[in-house]
C-alpha cells in the first residue's frame, strides 16, 4: 500500500510540474469554448435573427384582438410575401387550436391593452428552444397600427415597449413548458457531457503515455523489482483519476465564474437564474467519475500491452471513437427511445456519453441511468483486472507489436501480493 | 574466501524455460551461497538474462524451482535486492534527484534524498541533481542507474552485463562499489563477457550452453576441468562450438 502511494505521489507530482499539463488543462477548454461560442453565434444569426426572432414564414398564425386595436392583420414576412393572421373570436379557441397543432402560434391582445400594453403568445413547437421568439409578426402589425393612431399607447408600441408574454405547450401532455425547469434539469448531464469530453481530449494520450513509459524507457525491470505490477498499475490508475479530478476542478471553476458574471451583467442566453438540483448534480458527478474510470481502464489495458505509446495509438483511437459514438447518433438519442438508443446506452464504451446526452434531452428513464451506471462500474473493475493481468504478462516486452497470441501466450510474471 | 557453511541465498532446481516452441533453458540447477560472488557466463542469447528474469519473477518458469531465501521472489519480500538489468533506462523527462528519490522510496529508504545527494556528490554529479535525465550524457546516466541499483544496500546484487557500454571511469566506480558491497557481505551475481572481471571477482561460476550448465563450480574447479586454461580460452573452447537451441 505504501508503495502504491509512492507511485501515486510520483505520477501526480511530476504531471503537475509539467507546463504541458497546465497548457492542455487551460487551453483545450478555452479553445473549445471559443469554438462553441462562435458556432452558436453563427447558427443563431443564420436561423434566428435577434431582431426578427424566429422565422414564421412557414407557420400558420392566429389572432384574437379583444382590444380591437389592430387596423390590419396582414404583414410582410421574411420572404417578402404578404402573410395574414387567422382571426379568432375568443381566446380559448385559439389556444385549443395551438394545442391541436391546427395553428402554430396564437396571439391574444387583451381588452385592457391600452392600460397594460402586453400581448400573450401561445405556441406548441415540435421542439422547444430557448431562442424561439414568435413576437415579430405581432410587433410589425402593432407598429403599423400605432403609426396610424399616435396616442400615448401608440408611442409605447412604436418604441417597442409592449410586453410579450409567451406560453409554450409541451407536446407530450399539453402542460406549459417551464424553461427554467428544463434548463435546470439539463445542467447536470450537460456539464457532465462537456467535462467528460474535455477529459478525454486532454488526458487520453497522457493515460497511454503513463502506461507505456516504463517500457519505452527500458525501465520496467528496474521498477518491477522494487514494486509488484499490481501495486504499480493501481498506483498509476489512481494517479490518473487524481489528475482527472484536478483537471475537472480547472474546468469547473471558470464555468462557475462565467455563470456568475453572466447573471451579474445579464449576459445569459436566458432570463432566469438556474436552480441546481443537488441530487441530480451528485448523481451525474458520480457518473462522470465512473465514466472517466471506465475510459481510463480501457486506455490502461491498451497501454499495458503496447510497447510504445505510438503502437497504442491505433487501439486507443478505436476506444475514443466508440466513446464519442453517441455524438454521431444524437438525433436518435434525443427522440423517444429506439433500439439504437438502448444499444448506445448499455454498450460499455458508449454508455457514458449516451446517458449524458439522453439525460440532457429528457429521454432517459431513471432505471436506464442506474443500469448503465452499474454496467460502467462492473466493466471498469473487470478491465482494470484484465489490464493488470496483461501488464504482468507484457511488462518487459519492449519491442514486439501487440498480437492476441502475445497477450495471452507469453510467459508472465509470478509475483503474488 | 568462500564460506562453505554459509546458507544458500539462491537455489535453482531443474529450471526449464520454453518460449512458444523454443526451449531456452532445458534443465538448469545451481546454488549461490550468502556472501559469495557468482558468475553466470555464456554467449549472447544462451539464456542468462532469462534465468535472472525468472529468478526475479519477471518470467514464470515453465518448470522447476527458482528460490531466493527459500521462496519465490516478490518485491514485497524482506530481502533487499539490487538489480542492474541489461535493458536499462530511466525516466528521461524527470530530474536526476526526483528519479532517485522515487526509487529510494519504492525500495523503502528512510531518507532517500539525503542518500541520493551523497551518492551524486561521490560520483561527481551533485551539480546535476536537478537536471533532466535526458540532458545527461550516457556515462552520467549509467552512474545514476548504478546508484539506483545499490541505494538500498542490497543483500543480493544482480548485475546483468554491468560494464556493457561503461567508460573506464564508470567501470572503475562499479568495481569499487561491488568490492564495497562484497566486503559488507552482499551476495553478487554477475553476468558478463569479460573474463578478467570474472577472474578478479567471482568465487563460483557457471557456464551456460544449450540450456544446460556446461561447467559449474569454483573458478579453480572449472579451470582444472579444462586443463588449467585461462578463462578466455575456456570460453572460446566452450562457445566456439555451434549452439543448438538458444534464445
Amino acid at each position: 500500500m505504501k508503495k502504491t502511494w509512492e507511485v501515486i505521489r510520483f505520477e501526480v507530482m511530476r504531471n503537475l510540474k509539467k507546463p504541458s499539463f497546465w497548457a492542455a488543462a487551460i487551453l483545450v477548454p478555452v479553445l473549445l469554448g471559443a469554438y462553441i461560442g462562435i458556432a452558436a453565434l453563427a447558427g443563431y444569426e443564420a436561423g434566428e435573427s435577434l431582431e426578427g426572432g424566429t422565422d414564421t414564414t412557414e407557420m400558420t398564425l392566429g389572432l384574437y384582438d379583444e382590444a380591437e386595436y389592430l387596423k390590419i392583420t396582414k404583414f410582410v414576412n421574411a420572404n417578402e410575401e404578404e402573410q395574414e393572421l387567422i382571426k379568432y373570436d375568443d381566446k380559448e379557441s385559439g389556444i385549443t387550436d395551438v394545442k391541436n397543432h391546427q395553428i402554430d402560434v396564437f396571439y391574444y391582445i387583451p381588452a385592457n391593452f391600452a392600460e397594460n400594453p402586453s400581448v400573450e403568445i401561445y405556441t406548441k413547437p415540435e421542439s422547444t428552444s430557448l431562442f424561439s421568439d414568435y413576437s415579430a409578426p405581432i410587433r410589425t402589425l402593432l407598429t403599423t397600427s400605432a403609426t396610424e393612431n399616435v396616442s400615448p399607447i401608440d408611442f409605447v408600441i412604436i418604441t417597442g415597449a409592449v410586453e410579450m408574454n409567451t406560453t409554450t405547450y409541451d407536446n407530450a401532455d399539453d402542460h406549459e413548458v417551464d424553461f427554467q425547469e428544463i434548463v435546470s434539469d439539463v445542467v447536470a448531464p450537460v456539464l457532465a457531457l462537456i467535462l467528460f469530453y474535455l477529459l478525454i481530449v486532454v488526458l487520453g494520450n497522457r493515460i497511454i503515455a503513463a502506461m507505456t513509459e516504463e517500457k519505452e524507457n527500458r525501465i520496467s525491470e528496474l521498477v518491477l523489482t522494487s514494486i509488484n505490477p499490481t501495486n504499480l498499475i493501481v498506483g498509476k490508475i489512481v494517479s490518473l483519476m487524481v489528475l482527472g479530478l484536478i483537471q475537472l476542478t480547472v474546468l469547473v471553476i471558470p464555468i462557475i465564474v462565467l455563470y456568475k458574471l453572466g447573471i451579474k451583467y445579464d449576459a445569459l442566453p436566458f432570463d432566469f437564474e438556474l436552480t441546481f438540483d443537488a441530487i441530480s448534480l451528485t448523481q451525474y458527478a458520480a457518473y462522470l467519475i465512473a465514466s472517466y474510470f471506465l475510459f481510463t481502464s480501457f486506455c490502461v489495458a491498451i497501454g499495458a500491452v503496447s510497447p510504445t505509446a505510438k503502437d497504442a495509438n491505433s487501439f486507443s483511437s478505436v476506444i475514443i471513437i466508440l466513446t464519442i459514438l453517441p455524438i454521431f447518433f444524437i438525433g436518435s438519442l434525443t427522440t423517444p427511445p429506439q433500439p439504437m438508443s438502448y444499444f448506445l446506452t448499455f454498450f460499455p464504451p458508449s454508455a457514458p456519453m449516451a446517458v449524458m446526452i439522453r439525460g440532457a434531452s429528457g429521454t432517459l428513464q431513471q432505471w436506464e441511468f442506474w443500469v448503465a451506471f452499474a454496467i460502467i462500474i462492473v466493466v471498469s473493475a473487470l478491465m482494470t483486472k484484465l489490464a493488470t493481468y496483461l501488464f504482468r504478462r507484457n511488462a518487459i516486452d519492449f519491442t514486439s507489436k501487440v498480437s492476441f497470441k502475445k497477450l495471452f501466450g507469453s510467459p508472465r510474471t509470478t509475483w503474488k501480493k | 574466501m568462500i564460506n562453505k557453511t554459509a546458507p544458500n541465498i539462491i537455489e535453482v532446481k531443474h529450471f526449464k524455460m520454453v518460449f512458444a516452441d523454443k526451449t531456452v533453458i532445458k534443465d538448469l540447477s545451481f546454488e549461490v551461497k550468502q556472501g559469495e560472488t557468482f558468475g553466470l557466463l555464456g554467449s549472447n542469447g544462451c539464456g542468462k538474462t532469462t534465468t535472472i528474469r525468472a529468478l526475479l519473477g519477471l518470467y514464470e518458469a515453465t518448470s522447476g524451482k527458482l528460490l531466493i531465501n527459500g521462496k519465490k521472489f516478490a518485491p514485497s519480500d524482506n530481502i533487499r535486492v539490487g538489480y542492474l538489468p541489461e535493458e536499462r533506462g530511466l525516466y528521461k523527462k524527470e530530474s536526476v534527484i526526483d528519479t532517485m528519490v522515487y526509487f529510494g522510496r519504492l525500495k523503502g529508504l528512510k531518507n532517500p534524498k539525503e542518500w541520493s545527494l551523497n551518492y551524486l556528490k561521490r560520483v561527481g554529479l551533485e551539480e546535476h541533481a536537478k537536471t533532466k535525465i535526458s540532458k545527461l550524457s550516457q556515462g552520467m546516466q549509467q552512474k545514476v542507474q548504478l546508484g539506483i541499483t545499490v541505494m538500498n544496500d542490497p543483500e543480493l546484487l544482480i548485475l546483468d552485463e554491468p560494464t556493457k557500454g561503461f567508460d573506464p571511469v564508470n567501470r572503475k566506480l562499479l568495481m569499487e562499489i561491488i568490492e564495497e558491497l562484497h566486503q559488507k557481505g552482499s551476495t553478487i551475481i554477475l553476468i558478463t563477457h569479460y573474463m578478467d572481471e570474472v577472474q578478479k571477482l567471482c568465487d563460483h561460476i557457471l557456464l551456460l550452453k544449450d540450456g544446460v550448465a556446461k561447467a559449474y563450480g569454483t573458478v579453480t574447479d572449472v579451470r582444472k576441468k579444462y586443463r588449467f586454461k585461462s578463462l578466455d580460452e575456456i570460453f572460446v573452447e566452450v562457445y566456439g562450438e555451434k549452439e543448438e537451441d538458444a534464445e
